[in-house]
């Protein structure tokens, strides 16, 4: 129960975008890198691999559903859209709705 | 190094952490067409599950437990989590994850699932055996496949053919096989000595020198009317519509992806200027971009008119149907509404019962959303039309209908032009158990007006018909003789004159004596469908492996 404690509290606290104590800046993403995002990413959701999206923006990245199958003709199906962040100097891909952060290595994170 | 948050820790604790979280924003998301729900599998049990009617164990307890399992990874590379188990606890799954998910789980009987030696056959008895007021049935869309084969075709970017979509009007001698529509930029649209390989229309009498019309050879028949491999070269004797002479096609198999969009024109109507877009397939993240710069176009061009051919298109993405309907509605008419509610069973209350989140509305997106459009590319609108004229026909299915329907949410006028559409509001998310892959209907699509009861179809009102939701408009027959686009082809001259006189015309086309009227063919085939026909002749229950009916 403490350690469900801890990591809710840890949920908490990285859901919200600053503290008195973090700094928190948007950055980009190293566009040379993004292989190795798509890789990091599928790895904290449980795949063997993800296919990037369409993104205008260096720092965001859209990783897709799996492509909807011949029969489903009403398909719920979404992106998900990550922002890249600078906390401290950790760099941390933000899921737009606060659900998963994924933090990838010193140097994908690029400053704006 | 990846770390944290792993969404199976975050929906364990989502309740609890939503308190701290609730103040630092974030939307809802939307769904997605594999379930996140995966719980931790219990410990193995060598007790056999029993069954007690009206009592259900979870459905994680006998998940992925199959008689047969699975080793080592799919073709995604994800490994196959299967577990030795036995066909009773693959029925108790079946039964337990449809009273969990199931639209109408408190209208399936409660069968002992040990009395059934294979879980399809149990399957089957899962549903309603309700009808709808037209006498069809209320669940008409409950079958399964192969994972194997359901991962390989979601997975496949296109499939060896030619690019036309083919009409079976008679499967049965003297048969009767046609060009639906070709897609721009496939082999079959291609021009050769000065004429398009097929066009719409176009009969195939004879395949590799085989009788289409009355020959038995079948075989031969098939292999060239669907070629498995890409560079396969196959020669049609064909006749255009309204031609008496033949002539001799030789063409060559590609590996062709559908095209959402095959066309996009601006006509000139008596000074009016009116947009026109065939969209063929919201279901290719393709599809997101395409219909955007269709609407683009048009926008672009100040039209003050628009008619939306969805004659074949039968559905996908209801993300994309959003995003059209916004661009055609605008903000004044979306704006602090929603385009959709996913209905799920009464059990679920607000939480979608598949993936386990909280079940918000689909919204209007107002932007791309990453499909194939960039992100937060903001979506064009078209000001100055103030209806939309929709081309239907019964395979305007699904999302399509989503469409109508929320645009007719929020009081956007739709004029429909054809025939009666398929009447889906319902859809599932597809899901794996010891390598077969269920769909069981578990939502139904309602609007920002809280109506989605349209099983039998949205009707034309000049239509006889007396059942379906009926929208203003005329019935008008499809007509493979016009091609698509042609200001005097049935629908879209139904259309134009609608929007010119508020009425239906008395006399179409169709009535002279070249009309070629593609009818639903129930007879049995020896030549197959083709395959975009399988859901639509054969819901119900498995779906054949082989394609061929």
């Amino acid at each position: 129960m403490t350690r469900l404690a801890a990591l809710v509290a840890g949920l908490s606290a990285a859901a919200c975008q600053t503290s008195a104590q973090t700094q928190e800046t948007p950055a980009a993403l190293d566009p040379d890198r993004m292989d190795e995002v798509a890789a990091l990413v599928a790895e904290a959701v449980g795949k063997a691999s993800v296919e990037l999206g369409v993104s205008s923006d260096p720092g965001r990245v859209v990783i897709l559903p799996p492509p909807p199958g011949p029969y489903e003709d009403r398909s719920p199906a979404m992106p998900r859209t990550f922002q890249a962040v600078l906390r401290d100097d950790t760099c941390l891909l933000v899921q737009t709705d606060g659900e998963l952060e994924v933090e990838l290595p010193q140097g994908v994170c690029l400053p704006l | 190094m990846a770390v944290f948050k792993g969404s199976k820790v975050f929906h364990l604790l989502a309740a609890v952490a939503l308190l701290g979280v609730a103040s630092c924003g974030g939307s809802g998301g939307g769904g997605s067409t594999a379930p996140v729900r995966r719980p931790s599998p219990p410990p193995t049990t060598n007790t056999p599950p029993s069954w007690t009617p009206g009592v259900f164990a979870a459905s994680s307890s006998f998940e992925q437990r199959c008689e047969r399992p699975r080793t080592g990874v799919d073709i995604e590379g994800n490994p196959f989590p299967d577990r030795a188990g036995s066909v009773l606890e693959e029925n108790h799954w079946l039964r337990s994850w449809t009273d969990e998910t199931y639209l109408w789980n408190n209208e399936v009987p409660d069968q002992n699932p040990a009395n059934f030696d294979d879980p399809l056959d149990y399957f089957a008895e899962l549903r309603t055996t309700a009808r709808t007021p037209s006498g069809t049935p209320k669940d008409n869309f409950h079958f399964s496949q192969s994972t194997e084969d359901f991962l390989r075709s979601r997975n496949s970017a296109g499939s060896s053919g030619y690019g036309f979509s083919l009409a079976a009007i008679r499967t049965t001698a003297p048969r009767d096989y046609r060009i639906r529509y070709v897609d721009p930029g496939t082999p079959a649209a291609a021009v050769v000595g000065g004429e398009q390989q097929f066009k719409r229309g176009t009969r195939i009498l004879e395949v590799d020198g085989n009788d289409l019309v009355n020959g038995s050879n079948t075989e031969a028949l098939n292999d060239g009317l669907f070629p498995e491999n890409d560079g396969e070269t196959h020669t049609f004797l064909v006749q255009d519509a309204g031609s008496t002479q033949t002539r001799l096609v030789t063409i060559t198999s590609a590996n062709v992806a559908r095209v959402p969009v095959i066309e996009t024109k601006v006509i000139d109507d008596g000074g009016v200027r009116v947009g026109y877009i065939v969209f063929n397939t919201y279901s290719p993240f393709s599809s997101e971009e395409a219909i955007i710069d269709a609407v683009q176009t048009l926008s672009d061009a100040n039209v003050e008119e628009l008619v939306l051919d969805l004659r074949y298109n039968g559905g996908g993405l209801l993300a994309v149907a959003s995003q059209l309907s916004y661009m055609i509605a605008g903000p004044s008419f979306t704006s602090g509404k929603y385009f959709e509610r996913l209905r799920f069973q009464a059990d679920a209350g607000n939480t979608n019962p598949v993936t386990g989140q909280r079940n918000d509305p689909t919204p209007f997106y107002t932007t791309g959303l990453g499909f194939s459009a960039a992100e937060g590319r903001q979506l064009p609108l078209l000001p100055d039309v103030n209806r939309v004229f929709v081309l239907s026909t019964d395979r305007t299915c699904s999302a399509s209908e989503a469409t109508i329907n929320g645009l007719r949410g929020v009081g956007f006028p739709v004029v429909l032009i054809g025939d009666t559409t398929c009447g889906k509001p319902f859809g599932f998310y597809p899901t794996d158990n010891c390598g077969e892959t269920y769909y069981t209907i578990q939502f139904q699509g309602v609007n920002f007006e809280g109506f989605g009861d349209y099983q039998d179809g949205f009707v034309p009102d000049s239509s006889t018909s007396s059942i379906g939701e009926r929208l203003p408009g005329c019935r008008v027959s499809d007509d493979l003789s016009f091609q698509l686009g042609d200001e005097s082809e049935p629908l879209l001259a139904a259309a134009l004159a609608y929007r010119r006189t508020g009425a239906c015309p008395t006399t179409l086309a169709t009535s002279s004596a070249r009309a070629l009227i593609e009818t639903r063919s129930k007879e049995p085939g020896i030549v197959r469908f083709p395959a975009e026909d399988l859901l639509s002749v054969n819901r119900d229950m498995r779906l054949p492996g082989g394609e061929t009916l």
